[in-house]
């Protein structure tokens, strides 16, 4: 883990109101990965503030030197989105959700990969790829939120983010 | 192994921009979070000195939260095959649509199911023996408990915890609402409400109206005049409670000055049930819902005794060493062995528990602490416990290590004469 977030759990833990910084960082991540795992923006909104919250009260047994807080912080809303499945009666098959899950667990990612990516969203094709791509993995918006922004169907957002992803993949490879 | 596509976009985002309104809801729960928390510890430290009003909602307190119940959510009533929807401040009075009773170990418990309710029919209720209450009365007495079960979760709702800044300081004053007062309405006005405490009338007592607010009364789900409250109607009195905030910089934990100072009546909730029903034979009732992560197993919500940490509000089990990847597990059951650092319980399934604790936990707190609370709190054969662990969701071992638990305690009733406290049984 980055001597940073040690740094800010450490404050947290001593009583700095830092845990905002954690949540600003990590939340549209874990909001996506949530959302992934239970299919509904609202649901994994609700899942995700719950794993920070728990995430803060637990902050205390956390051991940074063993596990980074993202991994921590993910594994605890897995958790929630299984047993929120669970409480809805729907088959949950905790193997494929945990396969889901490494999709969207943070990962470190290195200067030069990510001058790469930055450029290729920028230059995506059409211009809408781009924008809203920045829109959900940037600005951490929902298809709904994009769908009002660009005046269009929210069918339309979630087919344009997938086209997008597929030529970012291409651009990437 | 290769990131995803996902994981590179969102590698490669300005961790400080995000959506602000919900970081902000969620520092929000956090802080609500602190302040429940501060409260459970400011309200398990002066649980034996309360008030016998209080036992009733201290009991309600330590429910499970199985619901959440947003303020003004909008709520779907399906009327005679239409559907409607309107926006409510309460849920509608609780109704039991149906009772069935099971018996198990030659215990006949209540099973009920509920329009409106946290339950949902999954908890059980079990009724003393010894009460001899009739079946209406029974029924009268879960749909009260129900009922200010759910007002209780609901009053933060509609009355929000503030401070004296947004962020709360230490030394700040925090304002919160507390539903405590259950009686029956003799009078009300702008400025005082006068409710009799007792179903004999004999207790009397007027509450003054928080200066510059306004009352508020509920009835039925919704806001209603004041005027429309009839005397002798059941009422919820909400208070408008006032208490100091301290956090040393030396401490982690949040401490909240033990003694509340009450500003004032702020709300006023009409019950369905005459007074009797919310009062001392709530403790001829004892729910029992489903053991967390423990399927098949139901635990009773009482009030309870630390046996393990014991002593100190908030210790930790010193030896407790789980992975993170664990759950948190509860069973309760009956003891059925007892030595000075093992336990075997039985458990509402008939299944048998061993726990091991710490050397000599148990014979510790039968040594030092249970004399605290009076020679009834001594653990032995026969009593019932709940104990709290910490153990993989892949396995159901009955067999509970020193360093799995978080925490055991003792189960009693809601009552405790003369310094006493007299322990739970079915």
């Amino acid at each position: 883990m980055k001597q940073e977030e040690k740094d800010i759990i450490t404050a947290v833990l001593q009583g700095n109101d830092r845990y905002e910084e954690l949540v600003r960082r990590y939340s549209v991540g874990l909001i996506i990965h949530c959302e992934q795992l239970v299919g509904d923006r609202d649901d994994a909104e609700d899942i995700a503030q719950e794993a920070f919250v728990k995430a803060y009260l637990g902050l205390k047994n956390f051991d940074s030197e063993k596990a980074r807080f993202s991994t921590w912080l993910y594994k605890i809303a897995t958790n929630l989105a299984i047993d929120f499945l669970r409480a809805k009666r729907l088959r949950v098959n905790v193997e494929d959700i945990e396969t889901i899950a490494e999709t969207t667990i943070p990962t470190f990612i290195d200067d030069e990969r990510q001058v790469e990516i930055a450029n290729a969203v920028h230059t995506l094709r059409p211009p809408e790829y781009g924008r809203v791509i920045e829109a959900y993995f940037w600005q951490g918006k929902s298809y709904q939120e994009i769908a009002d922004e660009e005046h269009v169907p929210i069918n339309t957002v979630r087919s344009r983010l997938r086209r997008a992803k597929l030529q970012l993949k291409e651009k990437l490879s | 192994m290769k990131p995803t596509i996902e994981q590179e976009l969102l590698g490669v985002r300005d961790k400080t921009h995000a959506n602000e309104a919900f970081v902000q809801s969620t520092m929000e729960a956090i802080r609500e979070q602190n302040t429940q928390q501060a409260f459970k510890k400011a309200i398990g430290n002066n649980r034996a000195r309360r008030a016998n009003r209080l036992n009733l909602l201290q009991r309600l307190r330590q429910l499970p939260a199985t619901i959440l119940i947003i303020l003004a959510v909008l709520f779907t009533v399906s009327l005679g095959g239409g559907v409607y929807a309107a926006v409510r401040y309460l849920p509608a009075l609780v109704r039991i649509t149906h009772t069935s009773t099971i018996t198990h170990d030659t215990k006949q418990y209540w099973v009920p199911a509920f329009s409106q309710c946290s339950s949902q029919g999954t908890q059980r209720f079990d009724v003393s023996q010894s009460a001899q209450l009739s079946e209406n009365a029974v029924q009268r007495l879960i749909e009260a408990r129900c009922e200010t079960d759910t007002i209780d979760k609901f009053v933060s709702q509609i009355w929000p915890t503030y401070g004296t800044h947004k962020v709360w300081k230490s030394g700040d004053i925090i304002y919160y609402a507390q539903a405590d007062v259950i009686g029956s309405l003799q009078s009300v006005s702008a400025s005082s409400v006068t409710v009799n405490e007792s179903s004999s009338g004999t207790s009397s007592n007027t509450f003054h109206v928080v200066p510059n607010t306004e009352l508020t009364a509920y009835a039925d789900g919704v806001k209603v005049p004041l005027h429309s409250l009839n005397k002798n109607s059941t009422v919820f009195v909400i208070m408008r409670v006032s208490q100091k905030y301290v956090r040393p910089n030396s401490n982690q934990e949040f401490i909240i000055n033990p003694t509340p100072s009450e500003i004032g009546v702020i709300g006023l909730i009409k019950l369905s049930q005459p007074l009797k029903y919310y009062g001392s034979m709530q403790n001829d009732l004892t729910e029992l819902p489903p053991c967390l992560n423990n399927p098949g197993e139901f635990c009773p919500s009482t009030a309870q005794i630390d046996v393990f940490p014991a002593g100190s509000e908030g210790a930790q089990n010193p030896d407790l060493s789980q992975p993170s990847s664990n759950q948190t597990k509860i069973i309760s059951g009956q003891v059925t062995q007892l030595g000075a650092s093992t336990l075997t319980l039985k458990a509402t399934s008939g299944k048998d528990y061993t726990v091991a604790t710490p050397t000599n936990a148990l014979a510790a707190y039968n040594g030092t602490y249970a004399p605290i609370h009076g020679n009834t709190a001594t653990l032995q054969i026969g009593s019932w416990v709940q104990v709290i662990y910490s153990q993989s969701p892949h396995t159901n071992s009955q067999t509970v290590t020193a360093n799995q638990i978080q925490q055991i305690a003792l189960l009693i009733t809601g009552d405790i004469k003369d310094g006493q406290v007299t322990q739970y049984q079915p």
